[in-house]
């Protein structure tokens, strides 16, 4: 039983760890002061639709956070693919990230580990450390882009975001290169969480914008749902199959436990404990099992997939089996401990006494 | 067949738990059904999904100024490349009817497309109707249930307002016909590149998508879209050609996929039942070791006392694969609507008679595997200890 349920759980969890690993990636439910500014028609940080002249305009909105020179905290960034390029590991391109220099003030976490950073207005990119693992990049190569090879000059880590999985520039010199007719996002660190309604009311009833802007945590769950959505309905799906079959088998093996030790309920019912304490003793046998059996199936689904690089289309990442995957572990072997508990919880109370040492 | 009462009797011992174990049998049995069916649909699709199909796109859209687009003109020279035995342009056009939730998409092909995507299901007569009316579409029967389509209805299509010379956004469509979904396209709407070039402001025109190539008999698909790619390498617009089978085995084993998993998963499912058959049958053995020695005793030989067991284990195991797959067979019939809403995303398993065979197949190792210890235990039964209860 307890293996059987493990099982179940096991496989939940691997499943559900690709989601997971994701919303820890694109930092979804993180701080909250940042927001992105976005064209409506796209609802992407991809595409080219803010022009370089909105920029200035959106970096006046009232709420966003000034930096220590004066200038306000808003970066504006583009966001595009890289063509494939021959990997050992996996196929696929990674993506290019521009940013400005106060890209670099918002994103206190980016050290760089190895080489340098890339200067600003020359074609030199640095890679984070998860894409140079997936797509097998170093310092030193070049990557085909308008105007020919940028190097890679560095390598970066950045707290284990999404961004550790792209390659990072130059925003303007990338636009510039691929006569790109103008950014994709605009990033702003607010003053304080809830000057983020003044400052989207303010961006979207511009008559000079044509922008939209949402809080980055939700911008972040939004895209990780619109990626994994399916696997992770796939999961609970494939979850509820596998978890039918683990509460038939744990009704089974509860009624085998039950019937096995009838003679010791029947002389417990014959020193005096009531029906009920019975009935709960069995409950919480099963449940203490099935305690068991999620802390094996998730060790074994941490132990097989947690911290395994995963390149999607949109995002290098490592699945995660978080705390709270954990918690849904549990909380999935207790439902069944309970439901399959339940019918020989009551047969082993309604045991009457004479029937049971009759028995055997 | 003398054996029968005896095997029935052992089957019925513990009635309730006989249907428990057989209810999770089946229940295993119906992922495992889903997962070969998942197996065998990613089969077919690769199968038949071609190699002599090319599709060439913009290699570096961040560097063109035409982003992802590229110019028309190079129709000509893709279709002087050797190998190439017909070559299309395709525009895609995206926008919502009716409703900003009822998403749609126009494939505006040109007339050289009627023989490099030949492969679609329209009839001759049907190319003839669409490149005759340039407003005219056909829509595959999918995206024609979803968005209420009939057949000589108008169709407008609401897109993003710049496309249009006019800077209108609501593009007239009339649908000229439905026609039948072929898996290996999916859905699609096919409208003509003609109506949608003229629409278009003069700067935007002569732009497409992409093109689709039929390369000749006797080439490889494969050495000429290099050939292509080459062709274009040094010009102002380096194309990307894939083949559609390359297309198609990269998104099916790309990133996180889902094929890769179904055979793990569907291991996971036998094996959690395994456990549960095995002790299952290995304590109904134990229980009636002094069974089995009267048997024994009576002269049946020991083989025969072996054989029982596996059949006690088989039956279960095998009624509940062909129920578990007759299950699975039927919850790939749900209707879309009550699938939870990405799940209608992910392509159909197919329940073959190939997977009924897998999962007999199946259910015979099970079998064999849960019946292995108590048959060797068996086969060492000390008759005398037995009936003295040791």
């Amino acid at each position: 039983m307890v293996v059987s349920m493990a099982c179940v759980i096991g496989v939940l969890l691997s499943m559900l760890s690709f989601t997971s690993g994701m919303l820890r990636a694109y930092g979804a439910g993180g701080d909250p002061d940042f927001a992105v500014v976005l064209s409506p028609d796209n609802g992407t940080e991809y595409g080219n639709a803010i022009p370089p002249a909105a920029v200035g305009t959106i970096l006046d909105a009232p709420g966003i956070a000034a930096g220590p020179d004066g200038h306000p905290l808003g970066d504006a960034e583009v966001l595009l693919w890289v063509p494939p390029m021959p990997s050992l590991r996996f196929t696929g391109s990674p993506e290019l990230r521009g940013i400005g220099a106060a890209g670099l003030a918002l994103r206190p976490n980016l050290s760089i580990v190895a080489g340098r950073m890339f200067r600003f207005g020359r074609q030199e990119l640095i890679v984070g450390v998860r894409a140079a693992r997936a797509y097998g990049l170093h310092i030193g190569d070049g990557i085909a882009l308008p105007g020919g090879e940028w190097p890679i000059v560095g390598m970066f880590t950045d707290g284990g975001s999404i961004l550790e999985g792209q390659l990072v520039g130059d925003a303007i010199t990338v636009i510039s290169a691929g006569h790109a007719s103008g950014f994709g996002s605009v990033l702003v660190r607010l003053t304080r969480p809830d000057a983020f309604g003044a400052f989207s009311r303010w961006v979207a009833s511009n008559p000079a914008l044509k922008v939209t802007a949402e809080r980055r945590a939700h911008y972040a769950a939004r895209t990780v749902n619109l990626y994994s959505g399916f696997f992770t309905e796939l999961a609970y799906v494939i979850g509820a199959i596998m978890g039918v079959g683990a509460l038939f088998a744990t009704v089974k093996l509860t009624y085998a436990a039950v019937s096995s030790r009838t003679h010791e309920i029947a002389t417990l019912r014959a020193i005096g404990y009531q029906p009920l304490p019975m009935a709960v003793a069995v409950l919480l046998e099963a449940a203490v099992l099935s305690l068991v059996a999620a802390a094996l199936g998730g060790a074994a689904a941490w132990l097989f997939f947690n911290g395994r690089l995963v390149a999607d289309i949109h995002s290098v990442f490592d699945l995660t089996v978080s705390p709270r995957l954990f918690m849904v572990g549990i909380a999935w072997a207790l439902t069944l401990a309970v439901l399959g508990g339940l019918p020989p919880a009551i047969r082993a109370a309604r045991l009457s006494v004479a029937q049971a040492h009759r028995a055997t | 067949m003398k054996y029968f009462p005896l095997i029935w009797t052992a089957l019925w011992r513990k009635p309730v738990e006989a249907v428990l174990v057989w209810l999770a049998v089946t229940a295993a049995f119906t992922l495992f059904g889903l997962m070969a069916g998942l197996h065998v649909t990613y089969d077919h699709l690769l199968q038949s999904s071609r190699m002599d199909r090319l599709d060439i796109n913009a290699r570096f859209p961040g560097a063109s100024p035409n982003g992802l687009l590229l110019p028309i003109g190079l129709q000509r020279q893709i279709a002087r490349i050797e190998g190439v035995s017909a070559v299309g342009s395709y525009y895609w056009l995206w926008g919502y009817y009716q409703d900003p939730h009822k998403r749609a998409r126009i494939i505006a092909v040109d007339r050289a497309m009627r023989a490099a995507w030949s492969e679609l299901p329209l009839t001759s007569l049907q190319w003839d109707r669409l490149f005759a009316a340039p407003t005219g579409v056909f829509v595959s029967r999918q995206p024609a249930a979803r968005l209420g389509l009939k057949v000589g209805e108008t169709f407008p299509l609401i897109a993003a307002s710049g496309l249009r010379a006019d800077r209108n956004p609501t593009w007239e469509f009339h649908v000229l016909g439905i026609v039948p979904d072929d898996p290996r396209i999916g859905p699609f709407i096919l409208g003509n590149y003609a109506y949608v070039e003229q629409s278009q402001p003069l700067r935007d025109q002569g732009l497409v998508w992409g093109f689709r190539v039929a390369v000749a008999k006797g080439a490889r698909g494969d050495e000429v879209s290099l050939r292509i790619d080459r062709h274009f390498a040094n010009s102002g617009t380096p194309t990307l050609t894939i083949p559609d089978r390359t297309n198609a085995v990269y998104a099916i084993n790309s990133g996180f996929s889902l094929a890769t998993k179904i055979w793990p998963i569907a291991g996971a499912g036998i094996f959690m039942i395994l456990l549960l058959t095995a002790n299952g049958i290995a304590q109904s053995v134990r229980e009636r070791t002094s069974e089995f020695a009267v048997l024994e005793t009576l002269g049946y030989p020991g083989r025969n006392l072996m054989a029982l067991v596996f059949a006690e284990a088989l039956i279960p195991c095998m009624v509940g694969a062909i129920l578990g797959t007759g299950l699975a067979g039927f919850l790939t019939r749900v209707p879309a609507r009550y699938l939870p809403s990405y799940l209608s995303g992910i392509p159909k398993p197919t329940l073959s008679p190939q997977v009924l065979a897998w999962s007999i197949g199946c259910a015979v190792l099970l079998a064999a595997a849960s019946a292995l210890a108590p048959m060797l235990r068996l086969r060492r039964l000390s008759v005398t200890d037995a009936l003295a209860g040791r």
